[in-house]
């Protein structure tokens, strides 16, 4: 049974911590209920793969199925265009982080502002401080962690995992609905 | 002449009758006056005085908090839940909160260097005297202190001016920590206000520190070429007694090196050190060898190449007695504000504590520097030839026997604050490839937190250290000592390329080695501003790990570039307490460049660095509370840092919105028109996630609303090609920074300009700028 424990043990919120994703299909309803999505992809994106699969074509496979725009932090947006993915936004994650808190504010501008926030590919404690900004100042914001990781302050976050079990959520959340 | 304290008390006085009584005559200390410069508005500023200048900064450089728990417990009506802005029992909110624990680590980093130029200052004066004079670069430096003319409002002369400039300080800190407590201070706004006070305090103690040290201890004097240094694992010779000190508080430092001098036994034993204090002896004599950054300590230890260990105060770790006890090496702690629960023989015969130590004795408090000096040659000398088995590390067959103990649980990786792989490396190195873990060590801070995760008690970062050994004992750097204050003269030759952005920027890399990537990742973003001309300042641990890296010619950084302030210079200024002279030279940039008043006029002062000199901080590494301050003291001269991956749990970044245009409007001295200026520069407070968002970073933070159009062309020039490298396109917000066609780079001109027709880019005026209304000189009708 996974558990909602932090990856660094230390990392210990307080009263609210977040929801575990019992299993893909609950990632992918969440998601799909939304209405307005943002991946924010990170500095670890490019450098890791799971089992020979490259972790960026999962982050391409996010935006695809869930029509979803990609913020890529740090230099991330390199990686992207040198896959010629379109539909992807440089800011750090700073600003990237202080923008999600803005209710008026959605990266392309349309349909402020973004209801649900899918992050992955980050150093897990750059993440965990990111996200407990937006735990604490963004009340409009659901934040959903796909990292391989618990990320405690996130609102959903899949629990510590394998690769083989992280690639299998992968796999199955990116998955095309049928029909 | 100003007098301080004055008290005069008499109870009873009968003249004529001559009856007098009680008379208490208290006249404190009297500052003699050299200076003629009349006092300005802020002398000895309280933590209202300039208020309005941090709200100005504030008001751009908003506070992004990312609070590390959810809950306040510093009193005992808590714990409170603060989640989601809720209020605790007293009414603060989380914004409050969170700045307020920003506070508190920059009470306590100034408390740190304050406390240390206090115990530092002491001691000279009981060497030297009151009246011992302050020379930090002879005829080459006028403005001997600027931070202290600026703030305090004096001209200190001698060691003991600087005893009055130290109470101020006190004073001011008793007061900012007050502020914390419970039903105080309840706005984050001003709780901000008051960090960036704490951090104009912190330099001003930084200052007092180096000043004194330099001028007592004959440390190089504004040297634009010292000497050099070996730094390194491997520039120690282990055959010699080795005496090693760990902290930042030298007078310990100086009294081995003056004991051995006086004993005929220089070049019989080896001193060397850790942290700041090694920089410093390494500034005292030429015989201090500096081991490396603060993450060095362990292995070091556990390496038992020292036979004795000094520590004095400030990074130290806490378990140094019990590590050192495992390769039985005596400890001498020498500071009262670390004692390691040591036994206090101060007082005791000298010759009879190396004694106890040689014959076993754990370690000894002793809190007279000369003491120590004898204490520890001596104890060096005769406990070296008993300690050859321990200068050991494990031999491979135990690292294998051990790693095969590994039971694969992951506790080492979840404890590791670089999320380090070691059970992989153990899996290899259980089947005899210790290739893996001598891999990890690049990317190791030396903590130890595996260690104590593990439940099969593996020395996991021993057996790092032992599978690295080759290369550990092949380190061996040069760098260049630390040289202390920027002379006068440097600064009036680069003072006008600076403030027109001739030269690109000044670049300080700072702070201690906390770094997510290893060290490498310093060296290179120094080495990559070095040959790009712009100034490259270090200091403390980023200073070391600069010097850590060679070219194929098996230079170091120091080797390649020369010492002096000025374009492509690698300058080391020395210690953490040495970072005052980065604010010294930007203040002097102002006060002798641009004839700006200096005495007690933060404010003007600070208002011309922030929009004239491209100045830029980065702490890659940054840890400690002393980092907090060190950087608070920066953001209120309006200078920006930056902070690495681990700098994300200071918990708040001060951030500028480029979309807010209001927000980048300066007054235009000239006219008092307010004239967008663009985000120059964009933030204050910055974590990045990598070396590569980093570098076109720093270059964008030097540009500042005064840059001419040469000045800032170069600048974009920088800015842009860099962003190219790492991101492989051009940036998206080139259109803010450009405000006449002539910024625009010549080699690029094709290309930005019609990115800019595309953005609907319109000219903007440049301003003579200011955020401050009275430095207007003619109003628009
Ligand atoms: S200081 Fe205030 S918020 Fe903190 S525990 Fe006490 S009552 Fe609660
Ligand atoms: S000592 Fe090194 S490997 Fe061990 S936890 Fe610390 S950083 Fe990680
Ligand atoms: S904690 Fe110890 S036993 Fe567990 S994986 Fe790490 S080295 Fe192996």
């Amino acid at each position: 049974m996974a558990l909602a424990e932090s990856w660094q043990k230390a990392e210990v919120p307080g009263p609210l911590k977040a929801m575990l994703i019992p299993n893909p299909e609950v990632a992918a309803s969440l998601i799909s209920r939304s209405r307005n999505p943002v991946i924010v992809s990170g500095s670890e994106t490019p450098k890791l793969e799971i089992n020979g699969k490259r972790l960026i074509k999962y982050v391409e496979m996010l935006s695809e199925r869930f029509s979803a725009p990609i913020v890529a932090t740090s230099n991330t947006v390199r990686a992207f265009d040198e896959d010629r993915w379109r539909n992807v936004y440089s800011l750090s994650l700073a600003e990237a982080t202080a923008k999600l808190s803005n209710p008026d504010w959605s990266v392309e501008g349309k349909n402020p502002p973004h209801d649900t926030a899918l992050f992955i590919g980050f150093k897990y404690y750059t993440l965990w401080l990111a996200l407990s900004n937006l735990k604490h100042y963004a009340e409009h914001l659901k934040t959903v962690s796909l990292e391989k990781y618990y990320q405690p302050h996130a609102a959903w976050s899949l629990p510590n995992l394998t690769d083989e079990r992280w690639m299998e959520n992968l796999e199955k959340i990116t998955q095309k609905k049928e029909g | 002449m100003v007098s301080k304290h004055v008290k005069v008390k008499v109870d009873e006085l009968k003249a004529g009758s001559a009856v007098l009584k009680n008379l208490e005559i208290s006249l404190g200390r009297i500052l003699e006056e050299y200076w003629e410069e009349p006092v300005g508005p802020t002398p000895q500023p309280e933590m209202t005085d300039l208020r309005e200048w941090d709200k100005k900064l504030l008001e751009k450089y908003r506070p992004l908090y990312m609070p590390f728990c959810d809950v306040c417990c510093l009193c005992t009506m808590g714990k409170c839940d603060l989640t989601k802005n809720k209020r605790g029992a007293c009414g603060l909110d989380m914004s409050a909160q969170q700045s307020r624990i920003v506070l508190l680590a920059c009470c306590i980093g100034a408390a740190t260097h304050t406390a240390h130029a206090r115990h530092l200052l002491e001691h000279l004066l009981d060497r030297y005297g009151r009246r011992h004079v302050l020379d930090v670069g002879g005829v080459n430096i006028e403005v001997e202190a600027p931070i202290t003319r600026l703030v305090y409002g004096i001209r200190p002369r001698t060691l003991g001016d600087l005893e009055d400039v130290l109470d101020y300080v006190e004073k001011e800190i008793t007061a900012l920590i007050s502020a914390t407590h419970t039903g105080q201070e309840g706005n984050n706004m001003d709780f901000e206000s008051k960090v960036f006070h704490a951090g104009m305090i912190d330099h001003l103690a930084m200052e007092v520190a180096d000043i004194a040290q330099i001028s007592a201890f004959n440390f190089p004097k504004a040297d634009p070429e010292p000497r050099f240094a070996e730094l390194g694992f491997g520039s120690v010779d282990a055959s010699k007694p080795v005496i090693l000190v760990i902290g930042h508080n030298v007078p310990p430092a100086i009294e081995i090196t003056r004991y051995l001098k006086e004993n005929g036994l220089e070049g019989k034993v080896e001193l060397c050190g850790l942290c700041c204090t090694a920089h410093d002896a390494s500034r005292h004599t030429h015989n201090a060898k500096i081991v490396g950054p603060l993450s060095w300590q362990l292995r070091f230890i556990r390496s038992g190449v020292p036979d004795v260990i000094v520590v004095d105060e400030q990074c130290i770790r806490a378990d140094t007695l019990i590590e050192a006890g495992k390769v039985k090496t005596p400890v001498i702690a020498t500071n009262g504000k670390n004692c390691q629960g040591l036994p206090d023989r101060t007082m005791d015969d000298p010759e009879e504590v190396a004694r106890t130590l040689i014959e076993g004795g754990v370690g000894a408090l002793i809190l007279d520097p000369v003491k120590v000096g004898e204490v520890a040659v001596k104890t060096a000398l005769g406990l070296a030839p008993r300690r050859e088995r321990f200068k050991v590390m494990p031999d491979v067959e135990e690292v294998v026997r051990e790693a095969k103990k590994c039971r694969q649980c992951n506790e080492c990786m979840r404890a590791c604050p670089n999320n380090l792989n070691i059970p992989k490396a153990m899996v290899e190195a259980a089947a005899g490839k210790l290739e893996g873990l001598a891999g990890l060590l690049d990317y190791c801070i030396g903590c130890a937190r595996c260690d104590s995760a593990c439940p099969e008690r593996i020395s996991i970062h021993t057996y790092m250290a032992k599978a690295s050994e080759k290369a550990l004992k092949e380190e061996r750097f040069k760098i260049r000592v630390g040289r202390g204050a920027i002379q006068d003269v440097e600064i009036r030759n680069v003072g006008s390329p600076i403030v027109l952005g001739e030269i690109p920027g000044v670049v300080a890399f700072v702070g201690c080695s906390n770094y997510a990537e290893g060290g490498r990742e310093v060296a290179e973003m120094a080495e990559e501003f070095a040959k790009r001309k712009y100034i490259v300042v270090a200091s403390g641990c980023a200073a070391m790990s600069m010097a850590m890296t060679r070219d194929e010619e098996g230079k170091t950084i120091y080797e390649r570039y020369p010492g002096d302030f000025d374009a492509g210079g690698v300058v080391n200024v020395g210690s953490c307490v040495s970072n005052a002279h980065i604010a010294g030279a930007a203040i002097k940039i102002a006060s002798i460049f641009a004839k700006r008043k200096l005495r007690a006029n933060y404010e003007e002062i600070a208002d011309y660095i922030h929009n004239r000199v491209g100045a830029v901080g980065v702490a890659w590494g940054a840890m400690s509370q002393k980092a907090a301050a060190i950087a608070s003291g920066f953001w209120r001269l309006g200078i920006p840092v930056i902070v690495g991956p681990h700098g994300f749990k200071y918990r708040r970044m001060l951030l500028g919105d480029k979309d807010l245009k209001g927000h980048w409007e300066v007054y235009d001295a000239r006219t008092g028109k307010k004239v967008y200026a663009g985000p120059t520069p964009e933030h204050l407070f910055y974590a990045a996630e990598s070396k590569e968002e980093v570098l076109p970073l720093i270059a964008k933070l030097c540009m500042r609303p005064n840059d001419t159009t040469k000045g800032r062309a170069i600048k974009l020039t920088h800015y842009i090609d860099l962003y190219k490298r790492t991101y492989g396109r051009i940036p998206e917000d080139i259109h803010l920074f450009v405000r006449t066609e002539a910024d625009i780079p010549i080699t690029m001109k094709d290309e930005i300009k019609s990115f800019l027709e595309e953005k609907g880019w319109v000219e903007t005026e440049i301003p003579d700028p200011t955020l401050l209304p009275r430095l207007i000189r003619r109003r628009v009708e």
